[in-house]
């Protein structure tokens, strides 16, 4: 049985529940506090959960880069195995310089907490059998306005690299669906390779029977797959 | 009719083989990245209006250099020298030299005392730094920084950069030369770069380019002795090749330093912080208020124990994860 590691760096504050989904899922998930870096060797693959790691001090994400874990995930990164990042996970993601681009404050200038519809591409990541699905899911965050360099952005969108859109509930990509100010409507991204992903909204907060929508579980189902 | 001041240093353009003879010293350039310096016997001031022989004043020179520069070497300070080849000469790094001259000081004297019509002998409350254009020419006129950064003169890095140095360069002396019962009053420094960008104290660093007086009075151990007649010059020198000998182990307190890391998100990414901070201000008033930005400053004091090093590793670090380079711009401050 596949397992997937689930980072806990001081401050993630997602981690049980990204636990619970995995399992109820049947998949087998274990904590990998930030103290232990080399369980990362151990798993099949990572999903690095929401929350403040190491306080968001100097940026959101920044200070993993200069632990050992980080150098872990990096490693696991580049060795092909399977990481998700969601929210939180997501800035350490694209710190980390595994993910392109870069996730600043919103435009509004305010934390937002709330339901929006994000549009699945056609992405060569593995979340690319979800493309054209409307997931309902929950967002909150500071910095999740996605950023980079316009040059960047055409290279990613010719190699297929966006791999969620803020859109409308049926699916339009229009500002009105864009929460946060991100760049194109981008609410996830994948590397060339397509086995790291990071996305904003929480796949894990849309799962259980008294949340809002069940969206998230084709997200982690899809995760679990591709470790097979 | 306009003309534009030389601020060339004549051993900048000297090609393999070539040889410059100065004031003091005789440059030869061996190749790319090595050069010859010979330290001559003679001794000129006021601009080579005054001038002498004396015999040994050149391998005082050379020696006390020697001395100095290890001791600051010790203590991280990178220098020009590579070996000395016999008493008067030396193997050193080929350089770009910046044709401003770093002045240090730590009491009145010289020019300083005419220019604001000060009393010899002055305690400042801290140590100074001046520049000046190195040029015969224009006979090394006092330049602001910022005029010698708009000038070309040097970089605002090179600046910033030679500035922290040279404030180090003066806290390490002047507990060696107070160790052998020498007050620093004055010096002079040069830098150079290599051709990576690096740069490098050079030039040379005797009683020629200092103000030496003995503690607690205004008895010069340095050049002003040939300057102002004051007795034998070769004496003076000899005295402070002495004590510096015996101080060969001598350990210095590190001083500390501290570098401010300016950083600014870049225009056009949106400063949610910066926004919220403009309608406050308008609120009260500050009508005319365009646009407000928030930034940060990262202080760090560093120990000065190797500051090639701390430097090095701080500029692989900052780069790495102080500042993220997509969305933030920075600069660096250093305050000793």
């Amino acid at each position: 049985m596949v397992v997937v590691g689930v980072i806990r760096f001081p401050g993630t504050n997602n981690e049980l529940e990204t636990k619970r989904s995995i399992e109820r899922l049947g998949g087998k998930a274990i904590l990998i506090p930030h103290f232990k870096p080399n369980l990362v060797r151990e798993v099949d693959g990572l999903y690095l959960p929401g929350g403040f790691s190491y306080g968001d001090y100097l940026r959101p994400g920044a200070i993993p880069k200069t632990t050992d874990i980080g150098a872990e995930i990096k490693k696991a990164a580049n060795e092909g195995k399977i990481l998700l990042g969601v929210c939180n996970g997501f800035q350490v993601l694209t710190e980390l310089g595994l993910l392109p681009g870069a996730l600043v404050k919103n435009t509004s200038t305010r934390f937002i907490s709330k339901w929006i519809t994000v549009r699945m591409e056609d992405s060569q990541s593995f979340l690319s059998e979800l493309a054209g699905e409307t997931l309902s899911l929950p967002i909150a965050h500071y910095s999740g306005s996605y950023f980079h360099m316009r040059d960047d952005l055409e290279k990613m969108k010719e190699k297929r690299q966006i791999v969620a859109k803020y859109s409308s509930s049926s699916g339009e990509i229009t500002p009105h669906a864009n929460p946060n100010g991100s760049l194109e409507n981008i609410a996830g991204v994948s590397n060339l390779l397509g086995n790291v992903v990071g996305i904003m909204p929480h796949p894990e907060r849309a799962i259980e029977s008294f949340h809002r929508t069940q969206d998230g579980e084709q997200i982690i189902r899809s995760f679990l797959e591709a470790l097979k | 009719m306009q003309k534009t001041p030389s601020v060339q240093v004549p051993t900048n353009n000297l090609a393999k083989d070539e040889e410059y003879e100065g004031k003091a010293k005789i440059i030869r350039v061996l190749d790319d990245q090595n050069l010859l310096i010979k330290f001559k016997d003679d001794l000129t001031a006021f601009d080579g209006v005054k001038k002498a022989t004396k015999k040994g004043k050149g391998y005082l020179n050379a020696q006390i250099t020697k001395i100095l520069y290890a001791y600051l070497e010790k203590q991280g300070i990178p220098t020009h020298l590579i070996e000395q080849i016999n008493e008067t000469t030396f193997r050193a790094k080929k350089l770009r030299m910046l044709p401003i001259e770093f002045v240090i000081r730590n009491y009145s004297a010289g020019s300083f005392v005419r220019r604001y019509g000060l009393s010899k002998g002055m305690k400042l409350k801290k140590p100074v730094l001046e520049l000046f254009v190195k040029s015969d020419e224009l006979h090394d006129p006092l330049i602001d920084p910022s005029v010698a950064i708009e000038l070309g003169f040097i970089t605002r890095d090179e600046y910033e950069l030679g500035k922290l140095y040279s404030y180090l360069v003066n806290e390490f002396l002047l507990q060696l030369f107070d160790h052998i019962g020498l007050t620093l009053v004055d010096f002079k420094l040069e830098y150079g770069v290599d051709h990576e960008g690096k740069l490098y104290l050079a030039d040379e660093l005797s009683p020629d380019s200092m103000r030496l007086w003995k503690k607690g009075t205004q008895e010069s151990f340095d050049k002003d002795v040939f300057r102002e007649d004051k007795g034998e010059v070769i004496q003076a020198y000899e005295y402070v090749y002495k004590y510096l000998q015996k101080a060969k182990d001598f350990q210095p307190t590190s001083p500390r330093f501290r570098i401010h890391l300016l950083i600014r998100l870049k225009q056009g990414i949106v400063d949610a912080e910066g926004a919220v901070v403009k309608r406050a201000l308008t609120r009260l008033g500050l009508t005319q208020l365009n646009e407000a930005r928030v930034g940060k400053i990262i202080d760090l004091e560093i120990v000065a124990t190797n500051i090639e090093r701390s430097l090095e590793t701080f500029s692989t670090g900052r780069t790495e994860f102080l500042i993220n380079p997509l969305i933030e711009n920075s600069e660096i401050i250093f305050d000793v």
